[in-house]
């Protein structure tokens, strides 16, 4: 249980994801509306990353069948997805982007 | 006040319809009937990953247990076989009864048949539910003869699917260019000698006269008169809306359940969605649109009509296909009249294109190995805007940056 510094609060404008690796596989960094959120990378449908995709509306929409997932819950907001995203506690802490990438969960 | 709704079909559009109305607050009865054991599942892959990965089971388009939480009667394996429209009673194939405030057809279509001797013999099939999936997959093995007779979306998937299984592949397309009607003809060209150089046979202008065999099948016989020995011949020219029960009722019915915008058909009690809806459009034409996402809006904007709160949701066409390793998605109609937009670099198979119509409307655009780009090009289209065309055939401006200025000009203009 430890936050580790992924990447700079700088390196994702407002508005775009971003994909950083971890020991626990990649995860997605978005900007949204002044927050920063992280999930899984992975789109649980099928095998593409999110940072790829479009986000909106505070939803990360995945390029290739556009399923969509709340940034903030991990939660399926559009099919062809079933299953929820992992996600992952995140603070900012002067102006980097850390991630306890250990703590992955299903929001409730 | 809606007591309860009818949901005739329990596929994309029939489970959305559900779903989107709990979503919304209504608290009545949903019963929602499927004339299949399983419900709810992910038909796409029938023709790509199902068969190459011997998926075990269909994969669910919604969360285990989603009909038990959202309070949702599943009642499977048994059609609906008539529907009273006086007394609004949807009758099943068992014979039981149900007396409903509201009925929606969302029973998709059935495959079209070729109407040819031989269509029924063993080993000639289609490809529409997961049974005939696991018939599929019985019958692919290295070095099986397959004769794919039509080269729409679904002969071309399987012909790459088949390929990769091993089979020996054949498409017979009666047209003169493969899946030139959804995705335009130089798309078309593209994916017949994509498929050549994986293998696969394909025959342009060659339609099927018959289907020669005994107990089984043993061979097709084109229009020329050539015969080609075959093991399994998949007849997949498309569907036709399966709307008899609706149209028996007396609901108006042409190629599908006629519906407004907001999915209401020609009787204040029945709705429609998905492709069994015969769907106004944008561009002012209507008809069921065979395609995936529509079918999800469509289900929504009929929940949310049943509710009161429906907006007219006229429909431009959306879908994306997997054809000989390409990722080929579109939005509108590509086959359209119109000025072809290219961005692509160099020789590199990956491009977007865009249709323009007059005045700069953009009718349609089509991605090839670019899902990031396209979901701005999907915008651009789906959202009727009209970006500068010469900055279009930019590539050194992304079309994320085109979207974002065109909709701040918009919003500002």
């Amino acid at each position: 249980m430890a936050f580790q510094k992924v990447c700079a609060a700088s390196d994702v404008d407002e508005g775009e994801s971003l994909r950083v690796e971890s020991p626990q596989g990649a995860i997605a960094i978005h900007h949204w509306e002044g927050q920063f959120y992280a999930t899984q990378d992975r789109c649980t449908h099928d095998e593409w990353s999110l940072a790829d995709g479009y986000l909106e509306d505070g939803m990360i929409e995945c390029t290739l069948h556009w399923a969509k997932f709340c940034v903030r819950t991990g939660k399926v907001k559009a099919p062809p997805a079933c299953q929820a995203l992992k996600i992952y506690p995140l603070r900012v802490r002067e102006g980097d982007v850390e991630v306890d990438v250990d703590a992955g969960h299903y929001s409730a | 006040m809606i007591r309860s709704v009818g949901i005739v079909g329990s596929g994309l559009a029939g489970a959305g319809v559900a779903t989107g109305l709990r979503a919304q607050g209504f608290d009545g009865q949903i019963l929602l009937f499927g004339d299949e054991t399983e419900h709810a599942y992910d038909r796409p892959s029938l023709s790509k990953a199902a068969l190459i990965e011997r998926h075990s089971h269909p994969t669910p388009l919604l969360p285990a247990g989603w009909a038990e939480i959202n309070e949702i009667t599943l009642i499977g394996g048994q059609a609906v076989t008539d529907f009273d429209l006086a007394s609004r009673t949807l009758t099943s194939a068992a014979g039981q009864s149900f007396v409903v405030d509201k009925a929606v057809f969302a029973t998709g279509l059935r495959s079209r048949e070729l109407g040819i001797e031989g269509e029924h013999l063993d080993g000639v099939q289609h490809l529409r539910t997961w049974a005939d999936q696991l018939a599929m997959r019985e019958a692919l093995h290295p070095g099986t003869r397959l004769a794919i007779v039509g080269g729409g979306l679904v002969g071309c998937e399987i012909a790459t699917t088949a390929r990769r299984l091993g089979a020996e592949v054949t498409i017979f397309e009666a047209g003169d260019e493969l899946v030139a009607r959804v995705l335009g003809k130089q798309v078309g060209e593209r994916c017949r000698h994509n498929l050549e150089k994986m293998g696969v046979t394909v025959r342009i202008n060659a339609s099927v006269s018959e289907i020669e065999g005994g107990a089984r099948v043993e061979a097709v016989r084109a229009g020329d008169g050539t015969r080609m020995d075959a093991d399994r011949v998949l007849v997949c020219i498309g569907g036709v809306p399966a709307d008899e029960v609706a149209a028996a009722a007396g609901i108006e019915c042409n190629r599908g359940i006629i519906v407004d915008a907001q999915g209401r058909s020609s009787d204040q009690n029945v709705f429609a969605a998905g492709d069994v809806a015969n769907w106004p459009l944008r561009d002012g034409t209507r008809r069921s649109l065979e395609t995936y996402l529509n079918a999800q809006e469509q289900a929504a904007c009929v929940a949310a009509t049943l509710l009161g709160r429906g907006a007219p949701a006229p429909q431009i066409p959306k879908g994306w296909t997997e054809i000989a390793g390409r990722k080929i998605q579109f939005v509108g109609n590509m086959a359209a009249q119109g000025r072809l937009i290219i961005r692509r670099r160099g020789d590199d198979a990956a491009h977007v294109a865009f249709l323009a119509g007059e005045q700069g409307a953009l009718l349609a655009a089509l991605g090839v190995d670019a899902p990031g780009e396209f979901a701005s090009a999907m915008r651009l289209v789906d959202r009727d805007m009209k970006p500068d065309l010469a900055q279009l055939a930019d590539l050194d401006v992304s079309l994320r940056e085109i979207l974002k200025s065109t909709r701040t000009m918009e919003n500002t203009g």
